[in-house]
Formats: structure tokens, sequence, C-alpha cells
């Protein structure tokens, strides 16, 4: 009669391989370091970086004093994506400015017996400095380490609120460029770098789990290689960001300009926004500039800049229904005056195609709520001759 | 749809509605009605059993019930609130309404207004009565005013929600699918709840069996392995519909011992209970007349006299074609039919809570259902019941039941039954029905497959150490040993690592036997293909081969092409007269005996494991009413290989001489068919979940055999079962025969007679006789 394990490997189609060879590389007492230093001259000048400017790249509050040198760049290869309990973080490299110089220290646990010191090792760093920056780390490096010290009762160690997320402040200005925003992407488009015989992402789990099997450490150089270029592209991205913020003129790409006006808007940096609409409407994003413009002034107050802006945009034919309704809403709810908000509304409904069986629900809907505009100013029209 | 023969049965006079009383009157002097009746029962009503509020329950709780006017608790729920405290694991047996929710209600939210920290996971089958219980919940805490946060934890909820469930939810209301998944994989994120976990409650375990309850008491050997891991010590508290063995389920379930709380103090009204076979109109071919109008006969009676009704159909088709029909009845001068409502899966979450608020308002006065409505979502309580069709076991045909009857007043529940064997069986076997319930719900937890999967979740999850045993998996070490061969475990360090990409979650569905499903893809319409069905891989060739005419919701597909590698089968709607009938040639190998017995008749009895290898090579058509064979077609299929548990007679030849080979081959398949129909209510499974077959030469022992086995890769507890209690099974397929009125087979018994030969039935019925008693010669 088969015993179980015959059993298993008859109807389980999990394929099976010859037993590793024992390791026989002498256990250290540590897990593998080491060090990297780069010159500075690649990166943006790092000066720019300041309280200001990170709260406003990042939307969360930063310690006042902060100095790049406070900036920890932090980026884990790890066994798998599912971010579940048993993925694990097997290789942590983390950057930071040292003088002149900017240092990358990798760790790496040789086995899994050496993921504790591993872990000890990235958690005091972690400690020493205030401020993390990483690419998707929020939603993935951050967590999984949380994960990893919970695993080995490692309490205490904790990971900086004070927490970068370069990936959420590059979607915000780059997107509408470049669409996805993968560090790749980012580092061949706005660091103009390209890398020569790059390890895959996909391929570092199974080329850890290779080095696990035959001990041959030659590939996992690789991704060693692979990893502290992540950091390095992390780092210039980031200070890259915190100038571009600083100074959004030298934006070079109209996208990039209106991008980063909403942006600022967003983070109430209204001047600075202001100033990036302006440079972006003299391009391709006219239209939605004027428009963000104009609500801004609306907002502020200033209902003459804003009449004056939405009327060039009628003038020039730039969204001409929304700037005919806007005028309308200004005229009817500000400035009470129905009748010039009835002639807006009128001219809106006359630029509207004639109703089609194939209009969009959109136009539909914007016809719809200019009826019942004009349906209710004349109403009112009505009813103030008559009083 | 033959005509509605309406007109032989009372109808409402002038407008105004019998109540239950007088309309079970006038069924019961009604000739036409009672002649087809094969049982009415009536269960006396039954008086309220009470206990007052048990000192230790929180003052708070208290006045919450008082409120509500409850002054005592019903005994049952006042002895789960004792277990509860003696810190018992305890399941409760209740039937429907019995106010069972109490029973884990009180103790959990006891303990949490005790303990603030305390943690509490409700696991319920479905999204659907998670929805229900949740709300529930939400009504007494809020009536309670206090800070303690119950939420629904499923695929529906949005990821913002998500993050405050893991921190703050005092108690997680979710299905086994969410926990195996989502919640278990990631407990780190969970650490509130794991910490703090105080109790497990899972509501109907009888709906854990055989797949899905091998996956589940899996599932929960996970959860408590890690609650051991952050130090909880969780108890458990469960909930059973009236089963055999419901404290053997669910100790198989959770790996402890468990104490059964079956002393339902809830009062009951008086109870009617009518088996309904519908009329033969042909005797020549045995044909009865059809189950569906004569349900849609019977609920027009109700619907009439505006008595508030559900009916049950088994199929969504069934409910659709149903509702029509009572809806045109129902219709109204100005064409409004809105109290008569179909209620199934498949309809929106919002329509469904908009019909179980009517039904609960009194708005509707029929609803027609699939079995979505058996299980506690809250409807209220209805007047009478009608099923179309045996729902498939009794508990559920209790549960679909007990949606008829409040508290005081008379119910009554009409059972009409189909022409399937099952059906007849019990329709004309009324005291199986109506003693004690004789299904015992089965389960394998260390089924091979089933184990060596949670095994890899449970080291992903955390990573096995030397010497730890999974459940109570003796082997564990084996298995961990095959996983790092495999490649996907890491043993070093005294440890065991999770060691490969995947998430290994993913790869199970808790639900089905195997990962490798086959989808069904109907692409009648080229603009719009749809999965319309799944099959698992062993099935597949007997019905999804090409050109096999595919039944679904009473429509025929034909298969226009199988994609083996795949996993998919595309389908066509057609209209034709014939059936098609795949002939399998299995061939059974013994791998492993496990146990082994020897009867008085010298017939040995095995239980061992069992490697099964089936081809399809030819199919038949068959012409649909006549069954005359149309021709055949050829199939070319590989080979499907599974390994599973059976058990088996070994006849010996002290019986077998006294038949000549092709009696004894008729009297075999005459067993087989019998047990095949018997079995079913003995092991509470679908008749397809086991095999019966015979073997004239059985391969090892040249001797002829009978083998029955779990139609499930490694096994899902029904063959164990089985050889415990083949006698009992040998017993009742000689009654099943002796019953049955046929002179030489049919199909509700041995099988027709062109089957099983001219004296099929009389040598079955001796071979039976001389299994069970020692032959006289």
């Amino acid at each position: 009669m088969p015993s179980l394990s015959d059993k298993l490997r008859m109807f389980d189609n999990g394929a099976t391989r010859p037993a590793p060879k024992r390791d026989d590389t002498p256990q250290s007492q540590d897990c593998y370091h080491t060090s990297k230093r780069f010159p500075l001259a690649s990166f943006s000048d790092v000066r720019h970086m300041t309280a200001v400017v990170l709260e406003q790249v990042y939307g969360i509050p930063f310690p006042r004093d902060v100095q790049p040198a406070d900036v920890l760049f932090l980026d884990t290869e790890t066994t798998g994506l599912s971010g579940g309990a048993g993925t694990v973080a097997f290789q942590v490299g983390a950057g930071y400015l040292s003088g002149n110089h900017f240092v990358v220290e990798q760790f790496l646990m040789r086995d899994y017996p050496e993921e504790p010191l591993l872990l000890d090792k990235i958690s005091h760093l972690m400690r020493a400095f205030p401020v993390l920056a990483t690419f998707n780390g929020r939603t993935f490096d951050a967590p999984l380490l949380q994960n990893r010290f919970l695993m080995h009762r490692m309490p205490g160690r904790f990971i900086s609120d004070y927490h970068a997320d370069v990936l959420h402040a590059a979607r915000r200005v780059w997107k509408l460029r470049l669409g996805r925003c993968t560090l790749q992407r980012l580092e061949s488009e706005i660091l103009g770098v390209t890398r020569d015989d790059d390890l895959p992402g996909s391929d570092v789990p199974r080329t850890y789990f290779q080095y696990l099997h035959n001990r041959d450490f030659a590939p996992l150089e690789r991704v060693l290689d692979h990893n502290r270029q992540d950091i390095v592209s992390l780092a210039q991205l980031f200070f890259f960001l915190c100038k571009l913020f600083d100074q959004p003129e030298t934006a070079q790409a109209p996208d990039d300009l209106f991008a980063l006006a909403k942006a600022m808007d967003k983070r109430g940096a209204l001047d600075k926004a202001k100033k990036c609409y302006r440079m972006a409407a003299r391009d391709t994003h006219r239209a939605q500039a004027f428009q963000a413009l104009a609500v801004g002034e609306v907002r502020a107050g200033n209902l003459p800049n804003a009449m004056k802006l939405y009327t060039t945009m009628l003038a020039r034919g730039d969204e001409p229904i929304l700037a005919c309704e806007a005028l309308a809403k200004l005229y009817e709810h500000k400035l009470a005056d129905p009748e010039q908000a009835m002639v807006y509304t009128r001219q809106a409904l006359l630029m509207l195609s004639e109703p089609s069986l194939w209009e969009s629900d959109a136009v539909q809907l914007k016809r719809d709520a200019l009826q019942y505009r004009y349906a209710r100013l004349r109403r009112r029209l009505m009813s103030d001759a008559n009083a | 749809m033959p005509q509605a023969a309406s007109h032989m049965w009372p109808v409402a006079d002038g407008g105004h509605g019998m109540n239950v009383n007088q309309l079970i009157g006038r069924l019961k002097a009604e000739p036409s009605f009672m002649e087809n009746v094969t049982a009415w029962t009536t269960l006396p009503a039954q008086e309220g059993r009470f206990s007052d509020f048990p000192a230790s329950l929180d003052a708070r709780i208290r006045t919450v019930l008082q409120n509500r006017g409850i002054h005592r608790l019903y005994t049952h729920q006042a002895e789960s609130f004792q277990a509860a405290s003696a810190g018992r694991d305890f399941v409760v047996v209740t039937p429907t309404a019995s106010g069972k929710t109490m029973c884990y209600n009180l103790p959990v939210l006891s303990a949490i207004l005790k303990e603030p920290d305390a943690r509490a996971l409700y696991l319920f089958p479905t999204k659907a009565l998670s929805a229900d219980q949740a709300s529930e919940l939400y009504e007494l805490v809020e009536a309670l005013g206090v800070d303690v946060k119950a939420y629904t934890y499923d695929g529906d909820t949005q990821g913002a929600a998500r993050k405050a469930i893991r921190q703050a939810g005092h108690i997680v209301v979710t299905n086994p699918d969410m926990l195996h998944s989502n919640i278990l994989p990631n407990h780190t994120k969970w650490v509130k709840l794991f910490e703090n976990l105080k109790y497990i409650v899972i509501d109907e375990i009888h709906t854990y069996r055989g797949v899905f309850g091998s996956n589940l008491a899996n599932v929960l050997r996970r959860l408590l392995r890690l609650c051991e891991f952050y130090g909880a010590k969780p108890r458990f508290i469960l909930c059973s519909a009236t089963i055999a063995n419901p404290d053997e389920l669910a100790a198989t379930l959770t790996g402890r011992e468990i104490l059964k709380i079956d002393n339902n103090g809830a009062p009951m009204g008086e109870r009617h209970f009518v088996f309904y076979n519908p009329p033969v109109i042909n005797r020549q071919l045995g044909i009865r007349r059809g189950v569906l109008p004569e349900t849609r006969n019977i609920a027009s009676q109700f619907l009439a006299n505006g008595i508030p009704t559900i009916v049950f159909a088994k199929s969504r088709i069934q409910v659709e074609v149903l509702t029509r029909y009572m809806k045109d009845q129902a219709r109204d001068p100005y064409g409004f039919s809105g109290r008569v409502r179909g209620y199934r899966g498949g309809y929106l979450a919002t329509e469904r809570r908009a019909i179980e608020h009517g039904l609960r308002a009194g708005e509707i006065d029929m609803v027609i259902s699939t079995n979505a409505l058996e299980l506690g979502i809250d409807i209220g309580s209805l007047t009478a019941c009608v099923l179309c069709g045996y729902p498939g076991t009794i508990a559920s045909t209790w549960q679909q039941a007990g949606r008829a009857g409040r508290r005081k007043d008379t119910a009554l529940t009409v059972m009409v039954a189909s022409s399937a064997a099952i059906d007849q069986y019990i329709v004309n076997h009324p005291e199986y029905f109506f003693s004690q319930n004789p299904e015992h719900a089965m389960l394998h937890p260390n089924n091979l497959y089933v184990l060596l999967s949670h095994m890899k979740c449970a080291a992903y999850e955390l990573p096995f150490e030397d010497g730890e045993q999974f459940g109570n998996v003796k082997d564990t070490a084996q298995f961990l040993d095959y996983l790092v061969e495999c490649g996907i475990l890491r043993h070093v360090g005294g440890k065991y690592h999770w060691s490969a990409e995947d998430f290994p979650a993913s790869e199970i569905s808790l639900r089905s036997a195997t990962t490798e499903n086959f989808v069904i893809i109907d692409i009648t319409n080229p603009a719009h293909h749809r999965v319309i069905g799944e099959m698992d891989r062993f099935t597949v060739p007997m019905l999804l081969h090409e050109n096999a005419i595919y039944m679904h919701e009473a429509r025929q597909f034909q298969v226009e092409k199988l994609d083996f590698d795949a996993c998919k089968a595309f389908i066509r709607a057609v209209d034709v007269d014939y059936y098609t009938d795949a002939d399998l040639n299995v061939s059974l190998g013994v791998l492993d005996e496990l146990k082994t017995k020897t009867l008085k008749s010298n017939v040995i009895v095995t239980l061992g494991e069992l490697k099964i290898a089936a081809i399809v090579k030819i199919f038949k058509k068959m012409k649909l009413d006549t069954h005359e064979n149309l021709g055949f077609g050829q199939v070319m299929l590989p080979e499907t290989n599974m390994h599973t548990i059976g058990m088996w007679w070994t006849v010996p030849e002290s019986i077998t001489r006294a038949y000549r080979n092709d009696a004894l081959q008729g009297a075999l398949l005459g067993v087989a068919n019998l047990l095949s129909i018997v079995c079913p209510i003995y092991l509470m499974c679908a008749p397809r979940d086991i095999k019966v077959v015979y073997q004239v030469k059985a391969p090892e022992t040249d001797m002829p055999t009978l083998f029955l086995y779990d139609q499930f890769p490694g096994g899902v507890g029904l063959s164990e079962k089985a050889y415990e209690m083949q006698e009992l099974l040998l017993e009742h397929a000689l009654l099943v025969l002796n019953a049955c009125p046929c002179e030489n087979g049919c199909p509700s018994c041995v099988g027709s007679m062109h089957e099983v030969g001219e004296h099929g039935k009389s040598d079955a019925k001796r071979i039976l006789k001389e299994l069970i008693q020692p032959c006289q010669a």
C-alpha cells in the first residue's frame, strides 16, 4: 500500500524537484549588508525642499525645521506582490544624504532565519530619520514592514507618519501627460535615465527563490543593482518634485503646468496656482485654465474679473456653453439680474445642438438643466412684470 | 403546460376568503384532493417554555428586552446564555423562527458590555443573510445606546470602510469565503480582532457539509492557529437546523467537544403537513401529472382566499413560470399584481429588500421563491407554504415549511411531489420524514486535496514550526515535507516558511471540489456571450462533450465546442426531441484499505481509497418520450482520474453460486440503483454526490463487488458514514423495493426492466435478503 507521500506525489500535480543542496555557507551573526555612495551632481538642488514645499507636494504636514538630510528613501524587494502575511521583504534598501553624497545602504537576508536581523537594522535606520520617502510605500512597503515586525513580535517598531509617497505626487503632476506613472517610465521621461540590463521587477521573487535553492549569489547582485537604482531614482524624483512645486514656472510641458496649477489650487497655494494657470492658458489648456481662474475669482469675491474671464472665453469660442451658463448663474444669483441671466441662458440653449437620438447623457442632462433654469427665470420675470 | 384543473377544488365564495382553518376543512372534505394525499400530519400546538433572565445578564440588555415586551427567555435561550457563561462551546438546534439569534447575541453583547475590547466573529453562509443579521444587531445595539460596533465585512464592503472595521469593529459579520481569502491571509491588519476574539458564531452549520464543510473545517483550523499566535482563546456558538448529528457535525467542524442544546422553548401553533402526490395520468408508462401545474392549482386556492403564502420552487425558471401564473390570477381591474412577487438570486439587492419588507408589512400575499428565502432572512411569518417538489433534504423541507406559522396560529404546508425517484420515496414513506430526522451531515476535513490546499494557506499565514500539528492531522510533517519537495515551503531554522510567489488562498474555492471548474458559456446570441454555469472536470466528459444536449433551467442547449485545456464549454440553445446519454467507462482500482469487517452472511465490507479512471468514448441519442435509441456519436476526450474514498461489499461465492451470470448482473445493478435512491436520504447529499457501481469480477479479488464512492476528489465523508450504517442502507433498499408497486422494475426502485432484466426485481430482492442475513442453505 502506498505511503502518504506516495499518494501526494501521485495525485497532486505540484512538480517536485530534487532536494536542495544542504547549505554550507557559514551562518553569520548578521544579515548581508552593502553600501554605496553617489555624487549629488545628478540631483536637483536639494535646497528647494522646505516644510512648506513638502506640504504642497504631499498634502500632509511635515516638521517645520525639516532638512534634506532628514529624509530616508526606502524601497523593498519582496517574495511576492500579494502583500499578505506570507509575503516577505527579503531585501531592503535605504538612501539618505550625507554631506555631498547620496548613500544607499542595502540589507539582504540570506535565508529566513536572518529576517529578524534585517528588520532590526531597518527599524534602527527608520528611527534615525524623521521623514520617510517611498514610491507606493503607503500602500505597499510600509504595511508590509509593519506586517513583518508584527510576525516577529517586534513591538514598538514604528513607521514615520511623515511619509512622502512620491508615486501619489508624481501621478498628480504627470498623469495628464504620461498616463501610467511607473518608476521606470518616470525615470526615462522625467529624469532622462535609461537602465542597461535591468532585472525586470517581476523576476525578483523567482531570482531569490532560486538563490535559496542553489546558493548562487551572482543573480542576486542584479536584484541589489535594481533596488539601488530604484532608490536613487526615487530620491531624484523627490527633489525634482520639490523644485517643481517651489518654482512651477520651470515646468516645461503645458500639461505639467496645468496639472501643477490644479495641485496648487487644491493645496490653497492660490498665487502660485494663478501663475501656473496663466502660463498654461497660453497653450492647449486655455479654456480649462480660464475656467479655473474664473472659479478662483468668484471664490475670492472678484466678480468683475470672473465675468471678464467668462466673456473672453465666450468671445474666443472656448467652451462657450459652459461660459454662458456660468454667466447666467452669476447674473441670477450674485447680481440679481434675471433679465441678463435669461439672455445667457437662451444663448446657451441655442448653442446646444438640436435634440437628436444619439446625443450623450451629458448633453441631455445639460439641456434639462438649462431648460429648467430657463423656465424658472421666465416665471420670475413674469411675476416681476405682474407685480 | 396542461390546463389547470382548478374547478375541482374549493374557491373563494363571493370574494370573501376563507381563513386557513376553513380552507383546511374544505380540503379535507374534497375527495378529488384527498385521493392524492399520501399523508396528512397534524402537529399539535406547543406552549412556550420560559426561564427568568439569567442573573448575570447585563442590566442594560434586560431593560432593552423589557421595553420590547420580553420579560423572560425561552428555555433554549437561557440555556445558551448559561453555557456561554460557563465557557462552553455549544450548538443550538432549534427550528426556524424560534428566536435563535438571541442565543448568540445575548452572550456576545453581554461580553462586550463587560469588556469593551472583546471581539466576536459571525459567520453566515451567504451575504444576504449577513446583511440581515447585521441590521438586526444594529437595532439591538441602538436600543442599548452603547458604543458597540457591528459591521458586515464582505465583497460589498467599501475600501474606506474596511479600514475602520479592522480597527474598531466589535462584531464582524462575514462569510467563510471572505474569512478564507481575505481576513486570514491578511491577519496582521486585524490584530485587534485576533487578540481579543472571544466568540466565533457560526449559524446554519447544517449547510456546511460535503466540500463546503470540509473546507470550512480547515478554515477554522487556520483561524484557531492564528488566535493561538495572538493569544486569544475564542469559544464557539453554533446553530443548526434539525439533523441526525448536529453535535457530531459541530465537533468535526471545530475540532472541539460540543455541548448540544436542543430544548426548544419557543411556542408554536398547530401545524398541518400534507404530502400530495399528483395523480397518475398514464398507467402504462407510470406518468404522473406535472409538479408545476399541480403546485399552481393548490397555490391558487390559497391566493384566491387571501391566505399569506410562500411557494418554494426548485429552480429560477420554475419561480418565473409560477410567478407569472399567480400574477395573472391576482391582477386587479387596474392591472396591478404587486401582491404576488417572485424572489430569487439574480434579483437586485434593493429589489429583494423591498420584497422582504413587503412581506413583513403584510403588503404581499404570495411570494414564490427559490431556496434563497429558506435560510433565516426575516420575512415575518406567513400562514401557508407550498413546496413544488421535495427540496432535497428533510432539514431543508422543515426550514422551508417553517416559513409558515405564527407563534399562535394554525399553519399549513403542502408538499407536492415530482416524479423524481427521491420525491416518490419521500412522499410514499412519510414515516421517515416525521420520525427522528435520519439525515447525517458529513464532511471530511482530512481530505487529501483539501488538507494540502489549506496547509499551504496556513503556512502562508504563519510558518509551521517543527513538531506542530495542524488540527488533528497526525501526519502534518509529511504534508509539509511534501510541500518542501515541491519548492513551495522552505524548511530552515526549525520552521517551514512560505517560499513561493503565489497567494495560495486565491487557488481554492470553498464551495467546489476542484479548482479546475469548467465554465459553461451560452453563445446563442453572438453579440452577448454569457456564462450560465460551472461544472467540475469529472462531470464534464459526461454532460458537456461535443454535441451533448445540455439542460439548463429547463432549456435545451447543444454543446458546440469543448475547450478542454481552457476549461470552457460553448453551448447554443436548440429545440430537439432527443437527449444524449454518454457511456461512461469506469475502472476502479483499490489504493488502500482503511477498515474492513465480515458480516454474518460472509459478505466482506471494506472502506478504502479508490482510484477511479473514467473515460467517455461514445454517447447515445435517445428520443425524449419513448427513450428509443436514435443513434450514436463519438467522443474524443482524455481519461479523467480521480482519487476518492469508497466502501464496497464483496459478495462471497456461497451467495453468488445460486445465480446465473446475467441474473447476478441484473440483481447487482438493481441493488446499486436502490442504494443510489436510499443513500442521499441518510447521507444528506445530492443523488449525484455518490456513485454506486457493481463489478462481477473486481480487479483484485475476482469476486462480485458492489462499490459506493464519493464523487469528489479525496472524498467528503459520505462513504465513511455509509460503511458505518451499511446494514441500515441495505435494509432500506429492501424496503423501497418491497414498497414499490411496479411488477418488474421501474426507475423508482431497481431500474426499468430493460436494464435489469425480466427477473431483475425478484433477483435483487433475493440477493438483498442474502446480503443482510446469512443464507439458510
